[in-house]
């Protein structure tokens, strides 16, 4: 890049040569843009004007057949056939147009002819008679009514291509043949000057070129680009390619026959003197470049010497030699430049000045560092700069140190191969910085730790200077030194410590297995005091009705004795026959009575057993429900004196289990009966329940004492009771919470206030949500809903009586 | 760095001017060789424009692979000598292959010249049996003579019992009529047939005709064939039937142009004449061929038209399957069948085209097909 400038010469000689061309060029382009079409224009027009007179030309000489044929006619209306047979053959000799003259008749048969090159014998012998009938001659329209011309044909009579002059007089019509080969001779004698004359037939088939045997081939141009945007009567000019030779050419249509008469110049020739003009312009346009450069040579040397001047001056400046002279110029600029020179000489002069100030104040910063080392160092690791802070921390003074390495002076081997590892990766540029911490020994031969960081600046010239700035870290390590040894023996102690916690550890495992155990068996005997409770509670019940029944039964057998006797003896009387069957009626009233509440008793019993133990799914009202679990456990409460009041609307219809959910609505009754009331206390329990859409909630509510707040988070809780040793398992409400919660999908929640009672809310969904199958393990206590021998038991064992 | 650049750019745009310049490739040149004027102008003009028309369909598609193809057309005038003048030059200008020519006294006088350049010539309405079987430089789609003369013979001698006949035969296409004659003669007389004359003629020489004539008439037998083109066919036919109306006429297919019709008009009614495909055929390639024909040249194509076209295609088949023209002779052999505008070419391996004859009869004026082909 720095290498490709060129002298001032050189580069002036060039654009001023540029300068010059491209004007010309321009004109060139334009010339080729504007003028050349125009320059055309003007060829087609001059070969138009040719072309519509070669058009009249061959009109006239057209005409003038027609003419000969008009003058002719009247001889031959006499149709007599010898002297018109003289005629004819007179007519064809004498003229210069026609090769053959003929008659048709009416039907298109050759009845007369004569011939110019044949014997007339020998012509009346071929061709009279001949049937012209189908030939095109005949077969256009118009032939037959007026004068006119033929198409182009191969004449039967020449066997020549020609086109005919045809005329009909009464029923026959005169035909006049003309080779077209007459023709080819006017376009030759027309394509003078370089220019190509040809005449084409209505169709574009070639009728005449000055080459005659070309004019004979029936060549068909009608694929020439004239006729491609053809208008009639109109002159057309276009570039055309004829036998392998490029033209431009121009084309006009004559009137009758509408043939058309091409003019046309070859494309070379037509070039020609526009190349001339361009060659020209070419060797103009050399000429002004080469006069541009030559003086353009002669004025850049004059720049150049006043270049040197100033080039002189400025190498002078950089020399440090500030103060020369400007030398004066005529030319504006170059005085301007001197003049800069000047004052750009006075500003780094300035600048120089600045710049020693700032380099000696940042010496002294690192001179008066009080604590950081500062050395240079080149790339093989000799001192270059050694500040009074290493002085102190190494010990070697400044002049000891200068241009000695560090293994003469701190570093033992190891350290010395470290430090230039680092050295190296920052020569290398891979790392812009590297920081270390290394062991040294002072020059007294006391061991410390420096630690540091190695960086490169620029230095003066192309070399490159390595600072290490490094501070002293001998009392840092020691102070750390002793801290490890506090953590080592720390570490000990934890290990002691997490030994002893293991050992306890264990000891609780096994206590926590025996406390299982020991539930397990509370469980078990808790299931069978339950079982006896429920027992004795059912027989105490149906004791009064069976015994009432019982009595009257017996009283019965005694009236009937009683009546059998007074039969038997014959003192039966109308009374005491009508007193037996009084006793009877009230016996047998009694009886049945009271076997239909037992009856009643045990159907609700059974309910309530099957419905308790079979987890069965089905749709049930639960005011139902309610009343049977209310007759179920009339024997435990009516020796109470608590009122029950049921609001719970007819209507609802639950899809669920209703064994778990009575089993849950007994269990809370009991629980109010057994702890919200003193003995003897009159207490009221309240049951009720609304149906929200789809979510159904049963309030049971008491007037009683209250759970105390710390309890109430309590309740829940498996083996939680408030009278332990009293016949309480504390299970009855944890098996409440997990039959609500998990079998019949909602919640249960505790509100109460210490003496003012309490209301358990349970919220749940009218369709229990269905039941997974996976079986919870054998005789779980927290888990009832497959468990029998629990549910039987459940509320038996927290409320005794 | 910038001005570098500057002078690289203008450097490349002068060198890819010139590489422009020169990239364009060398064009592919058929010359084309046929009596485009005089008597058999019939045949020339058509064939030629039908070649145009094919190359100009190709060029505008593009060219072969890119490669434009250039024409040169030259006049044989039907003139042996002149023929032997023109394919010199043509094969000075160094063309690929050659169209033509269209007669068989042309392409006897010139086969020698394409043997000895290489120069692939492809006939036209070449059909003589001298060219037949032979391992040379010559190729064409039709038929030989034979093939077509025995079929007609046989079709005149099956159908309109014909034993006995008399013929005229143009002796300026002589390799062609005596070849053709000396066939049809071949197979009457093994089915016991006579000939009772031929008469020959030169072209040209009007004279001749009129006294031929005169030979005929006395005893024509059951029919006379007229072994000529179509323009001395229409004068024949006239001087026979203006005094014998009576006389059964026949020509070669040679005479089986349009101009046949138009020339020869009442005179040629009912004559029998053969031609080298089926006129009725309609095929949409035909059609559409036609169509374009008559768009651009303003008249109907005959059939050298047609063959014209077929045996151009078929050169410009073979050049798209192998762009060497040196191997052009092997390709067009190995290809061997090829599209043409009236059903397949098939080319046997001497490259004599294997086809058949169909037969017309002129009725009002157009010809109508008697037998197809067997």
């Amino acid at each position: 890049m720095s290498n490709s400038n060129r002298p001032l010469t050189l580069e002036l000689m060039r654009q001023l040569g540029l300068v010059a061309a491209v004007p010309l060029v321009v004109t060139v382009g334009f010339f080729i843009w504007q003028l050349y079409p125009q320059l055309k224009d003007n060829v087609a027009n001059e070969q138009q004007m040719f072309a519509e007179l070669v058009a009249e030309r061959s009109q006239e000489y057209l005409e003038t057949a027609e003419e000969q044929v008009q003058f002719f006619l009247p001889f031959i209306s006499q149709l007599e056939r010898d002297s018109l047979l003289t005629h004819l053959d007179h007519f064809v000799q004498t003229n210069h147009f026609f090769d053959s003259v003929y008659l048709l008749d009416y039907f298109g048969v050759i009845t007369h002819i004569a011939n110019r090159d044949a014997d007339a014998a020998l012509a009346q012998d071929l061709y009279r008679g001949i049937d012209m009938s189908k030939s095109p001659l005949v077969q256009s329209a118009n032939a037959l009514i007026n004068p006119s011309w033929s198409d182009v044909f191969l004449s039967i009579v020449t066997r020549r291509q020609s086109i005919a002059y045809r005329v009909p007089i009464d029923e026959f019509t005169l035909v006049a043949e003309l080779a077209i080969d007459r023709l080819p001779q006017l376009s030759q004698k027309l394509s003078s000057q370089g220019q190509l004359v040809l005449i084409l037939d209505q169709y574009g088939q070639l009728i005449a070129h000055p080459d005659p045997d070309i004019s004979q081939q029936q060549v068909n141009l009608s694929n020439l680009p004239f006729f491609d945007r053809y208008e009639l009567h109109k002159a057309l000019s276009s570039e055309f390619e004829l036998d392998g030779q490029d033209y431009f050419g121009s084309l006009v249509t004559m009137q009758t026959p509408a043939w058309h008469v091409i003019v046309a110049q070859d494309q070379e020739q037509f070039m020609a003197g526009l190349y001339k003009l361009l060659n020209t312009w070419l060797a103009s346009i050399f000429i002004i470049v080469v006069t541009a450069m030559i003086l353009a040579y002669r004025r850049a040397r004059s720049f150049s010497r006043r270049f040197d001047k100033l080039i002189q001056r400025a190498q002078d400046v950089a020399d440090g030699e500030y103060t020369g002279e400007a030398s004066p110029a005529n030319i504006h600029e170059f005085q301007a430049l001197s003049n800069s020179l000047g004052s750009m000489a006075q500003a780094i002069e300035r600048r120089e000045h600045i710049l020693q100030t700032k380099e000696q104040q940042l010496r002294n910063t690192l001179e008066n560092a009080p604590n950081v080392a500062v050395q240079w160092y080149d790339e093989r690791g000799h001192v270059r700069y050694w500040n009074e802070a290493s002085e102190r921390i190494f010990g070697y003074s400044n002049e000891e140190a200068m241009g000695k390495r560090l293994d003469k002076l701190i570093f033992a081997p190891r350290p010395t191969a470290e430090f230039n590892v680092h050295l190296q990766k920052v020569a290398s540029g891979s790392e812009k910085n590297r920081e270390f911490e290394l062991p040294f020994h002072q020059k007294n031969g006391k061991e410390g730790n420096i630690r540091g960081a190695l960086f490169s600046i620029p230095g003066s010239d192309d070399e490159v200077i390595y600072v290490c700035m490094a501070t002293d870290v001998t009392k840092q390590r020691q102070a750390e030194a002793s801290i490890r040894e506090l953590n080592a023996e720390l570490e000990c102690r934890v290990a002691e410590r997490t030994q002893e916690l293991s050992r306890s550890n264990a000891e609780l495992e096994s206590a926590l297995k025996a406390l299982k155990a020991t539930m397990e068996q509370l469980v078990q005997s808790e299931k069978l005091a339950a079982l006896g409770s429920l027992v004795a509670g059912v027989a105490h019940e149906l004791n009064t009705p069976i015994g009432n029944a019982l009595m009257a039964a017996s009283s019965l057998e005694d009236f009937t004795e009683r009546i059998e006797l007074a039969f038997q003896d014959g003192k039966m009387t109308r009374r005491s026959l009508e007193q037996f069957l009084d006793d009877a009626r009230v016996a047998t009233g009694i009886s049945s009575r009271n076997l239909e509440r037992a009856s009643e008793l045990i159907s609700s019993f059974k309910q309530v057993a099957v419905d308790q133990s079979s987890s069965q799914r089905r749709e049930f009202a639960l005011n139902e429900l309610v009343h049977e679990i209310l007759v179920t456990l009339h024997p435990q409460t009516k020796k109470r004196d608590i009122s029950f009041k049921v609001d719970v609307p007819e209507r609802i219809v639950l899809d669920s289990y209703p064994g778990p959910l009575g089993q849950v609505i007994s269990n809370l009754i009991m629980n109010a009966v057994t702890h919200a009331y003193n003995d003897h206390q009159h207490g009221e329990i309240l049951v009720g329940a609304t149906l929200d859409e789809d979510m159904l909630t049963i309030r049971i509510t008491d007037r009683g004492v209250g759970i105390p707040e710390e309890m109430q988070s309590k309740i829940f809780d498996p083996f939680y009771t408030s009278r332990l040793g009293q016949g309480g398992s504390g299970l009855g409400l944890h098996i409440v919470h997990n039959l609500v919660t998990e079998l019949l999908g909602g919640h249960i929640e505790v509100q109460s206030v210490l003496g003012d009672g309490s209301r358990f809310t349970i919220t749940l969904p009218r369709k229990a949500p269905s039941q997974h199958s996976d079986q919870p393990p054998e005789g779980d206590p927290l888990n009832p809903e497959n468990d029998a021998s629990i549910r039987e038991d459940t509320y038996g064992p927290k409320y005794p009586h | 760095m910038k001005r570098a650049r500057f002078w690289a750019v203008f450097l490349l745009a002068g060198l890819s001017i010139l590489i422009t310049a020169c990239g364009e490739e060398e064009p592919i040149r058929i010359g084309f060789i046929g009596g485009l004027s005089g008597p058999v102008s019939d045949l020339g003009g058509p064939s030629r424009n039908a070649m145009l028309l094919a190359i100009e369909d190709k060029n505008r598609d593009g060219g072969i692979n890119g490669r434009r193809i250039e024409t040169l057309i030259r006049d044989d005038k039907q003139d042996p000598g002149v023929a032997q003048q023109q394919v010199a030059e043509l094969l000075q200008q160094n063309v690929d292959v050659i169209i033509g020519p269209l007669t068989s006294v042309i392409a006897m006088a010139v086969v020698d010249q394409a043997n000895a350049a290489e120069t692939l010539m492809v006939g036209v309405t070449v059909t003589t049996d001298e060219l037949s079987g032979k391992d040379d430089y010559f190729i064409r789609c039709l038929a030989a003579t034979q093939t077509h003369a025995t079929r007609m013979a046989r079709f005149l001698n099956e159908e309109l019992a014909v034993l006995k006949y008399t013929a005229i035969i143009d002796s300026g296409n002589a390799s062609y009529t005596r070849s053709w004659i000396s066939h049809f003669r071949e197979y009457m007389e093994q089915q016991g047939g006579k000939q009772l004359g031929v008469h020959e003629y030169h072209s040209g020489n009007d004279q001749a005709m009129v006294d031929i004539v005169a030979k005929v008439l006395p005893d024509p037998g059951d029919i006379t064939v007229l072994v000529t083109n179509a323009l001395d066919a229409a004068i024949l036919a006239k001087l026979l039937r203006t005094q014998r109306p009576n006389i059964r006429l026949a020509t070669a297919e040679w005479a089986g142009t349009e101009r046949l019709l138009e020339l020869g008009g009442r005179y040629v009614e009912g004559a029998i004449v053969p031609q080298y495909f089926d006129r009725a055929n309609t095929s949409q390639d035909y059609l559409r061929f036609r169509d374009r024909y008559l768009d651009r040249f303003s008249h109907s194509p005959g059939f050298p038209s047609i063959i014209a076209f077929d045996a151009t295609n078929v050169v410009l088949a073979a050049l798209e399957s192998n762009p060497d023209p040196q191997a052009l002779k092997q390709t067009i052999l190995a290809i061997r069948n090829f599209n043409g505008l009236h059903g397949p070419i098939r080319i046997d391996a001497f490259g004599d085209g294997i086809g058949s004859t169909v037969i017309t009869q002129i009725r009002h004026g157009r010809f109508h097909v008697q037998a197809t082909p067997q």
